[in-house]
């Protein structure tokens, strides 16, 4: 008799067991409003100038900073998530003349400075001809935010003409 | 030798960082509520004929008007990377993105919302592919030479064509290699792979068991938010801590992307410099509540037919030791074998 009880028990736990198992996803594609925190990306807010370089028949580099880039991330991002920010630079283009590829320009992000839990890797691409990653945020848990004030290199070769080179470079994130 | 000056000659403000542009994504898909990915970034799997709308909000944390593009354009998945293509690059997905307002002149401090509408065509091609939706911004143009900064952020879009139900996600945690760097840090490398129709944005955490003394260590996060593409293999890295011994080590693994969970586990041994080889992992089964629920009840059915065949037989014959029965344990069927190479 104990026995028949314990299996009536056991036959209920299992009912009600049954009964808690998530129903199957729903299949609408209604949207639902989220609660989500913005990722933000630090505005440029001029023109900047790398500098100059003596023109030489052996050439040179160029190393100057356009000013920082941060990124905020508060989008309370599940624990292990991420964000990539990339550069890409055109070609510097002066009024005439022949350009400077953007192959010959490099990136170093320099030192990081974060606040939140995550790793962040500074990529340091050597040629800005594509989209590449620049500083790579991983292992993220909660808001996280990294400012950085990166180098950009422009290697000149001899015998570039002297004049005034301008060019676009473009900082995303996603 | 003439001095020239090579970079822009005007002498310019450093770029602010007081604010900036910001995006977030106001809309979910019902069907994707509990999947924190579908939070952050437009997840779907569409029909092709089918239309959808998210809402996003751009804000301008900055203290001046910001004049904001919004548009769509390409993306791809490289070396563990989600980019986004350069400038307006087009793709199929952003060619069916249209975003409106396009445009905003945002004052300091202000909001704006845009409604993204995804219009998938009828003869779209199934597969999964990917785009970014970016909110954008432009230093002044520049006058006489020097560097135009322009700043983007952007949201995902992992967008999935075809008939019938999204295909399945799934990905395997192949084999586990033990490493040294050259500082002298223990390392663990997971090979995962992508078997599933989708692109996985993988986390995890590795622990390890039964170590030297009875040890256990961890778990350690792997250091991750790495995108895996379909088809794609990629070596995750877990740094542990200096003073983790050898071992041998049974070493637990569980990666994640979205709600998609697999755990696996191998036995694993620091070499003293270089890397072990790897070693191939067993799985273990993933959390799934149908399987959690499905074990405890074979359990329960086990505990209770015990007893019962016990008795059912001892009646007869009393002093039978040898009764036998199912257990638990070899019914439950939970426990894996570690696979050991």
């Amino acid at each position: 008799m104990r026995t028949r009880n314990l299996i009536v028990a056991a036959a209920a736990a299992l009912l009600s067991l049954g009964i808690a198992l998530p129903a199957s996803a729903d299949t609408t594609t209604a949207s639902v409003t989220v609660t989500g925190g913005t990722l933000t990306i630090s505005a440029p807010a001029a023109a900047g100038s790398l500098g100059s370089i003596s023109n030489s028949v052996s050439g040179g580099t160029i190393n100057g900073s356009l000013g920082q880039v941060q990124v905020n991330d508060a989008r309370s991002a599940a624990a292990g998530s991420g964000w990539v920010a990339s550069v890409i630079s055109t070609a510097f283009t002066p009024s005439a003349g022949p350009t400077i590829a953007a192959s010959a320009v490099s990136y170093s992000a320099g030192v990081i400075t974060k606040t939140g839990t995550a790793t962040y890797t500074a990529n340091d691409p050597t040629n800005l001809t594509g989209v590449s990653a620049a500083v790579t945020a991983t292992g993220i848990t909660g808001d996280n935010s990294a400012t950085w004030n990166p180098t950009i290199h422009v290697a000149v070769a001899g015998g570039t003409i002297a004049t005034t080179y301008s060019a676009i470079i473009t900082h995303s994130v996603v | 030798m003439v001095a020239a000056p090579s970079g822009a000659a005007i002498a310019t403000p450093r770029g602010a960082t007081n604010g900036g542009i910001g995006l977030r994504l106001l809309d979910a898909p019902a069907n994707a509520g509990n999947d924190p990915r579908a939070r952050l970034y437009i997840v779907d799997h569409l029909a092709p004929g089918t239309v959808i709308h998210r809402r996003i909000e751009v804000s301008n944390t900055t203290d001046s008007t910001m004049h904001v593009a919004l548009y769509s354009s390409a993306a791809t998945i490289e070396n563990g990377s989600f980019l986004g293509a350069a400038g307006h690059t087009p793709n199929d997905v952003s060619l069916w993105t249209s975003i409106d307002p396009a445009a905003s002149d945002i004052p300091a401090g202000q909001r704006v919302t845009s409604t993204i509408t995804i219009s998938v065509p009828d003869d779209a091609a199934p597969g999964e592919q990917y785009g970014v939706v970016w909110a954008e911004v432009r230093s002044e143009p520049v006058v006489d030479g020097g560097v135009l900064q322009v700043s983007r952020v952007g949201i995902r879009i992992y967008l999935s064509v075809g008939p019938g139900g999204a295909p399945a996600a799934d990905f395997t945690i192949e084999s586990l290699t033990a490493e040294r760097s050259a500082e002298g840090q223990p390392i663990v490398l997971a090979t995962v792979r992508n078997v599933g129709g989708r692109a996985l944005d993988m986390s995890g955490t590795l622990k390890l068991l039964a170590g030297p003394g009875g040890l256990s260590a961890g778990p350690f996060p792997a250091r991750l938010g790495t995108t895996l593409p379909i088809g794609g293999t990629e070596a995750v890295t877990i740094a542990l801590d200096d003073a983790v011994p050898a071992g041998p080590w049974d070493a637990r693994i569980t990666l994640r992307s979205g709600l998609l969970e697999r755990s696996a586990r191998a036995t694993i041994t620091f070499p003293a410099s270089g890397a072990s080889p790897s070693v191939r992992t067993a799985p273990l089964h993933p959390k799934m509540p149908y399987l959690v629920a499905g074990g405890l009840v074979l359990l329960l059915l086990t505990a209770i037919a015990t007893p019962l065949v016990v008795r059912s037989r001892r009646r007869p014959r009393p002093d039978d030791h040898h009764v036998g029965t199912a257990t638990p344990s070899s019914v439950g069927g939970g426990k894996p074998v570690a696979l050991v190479r």
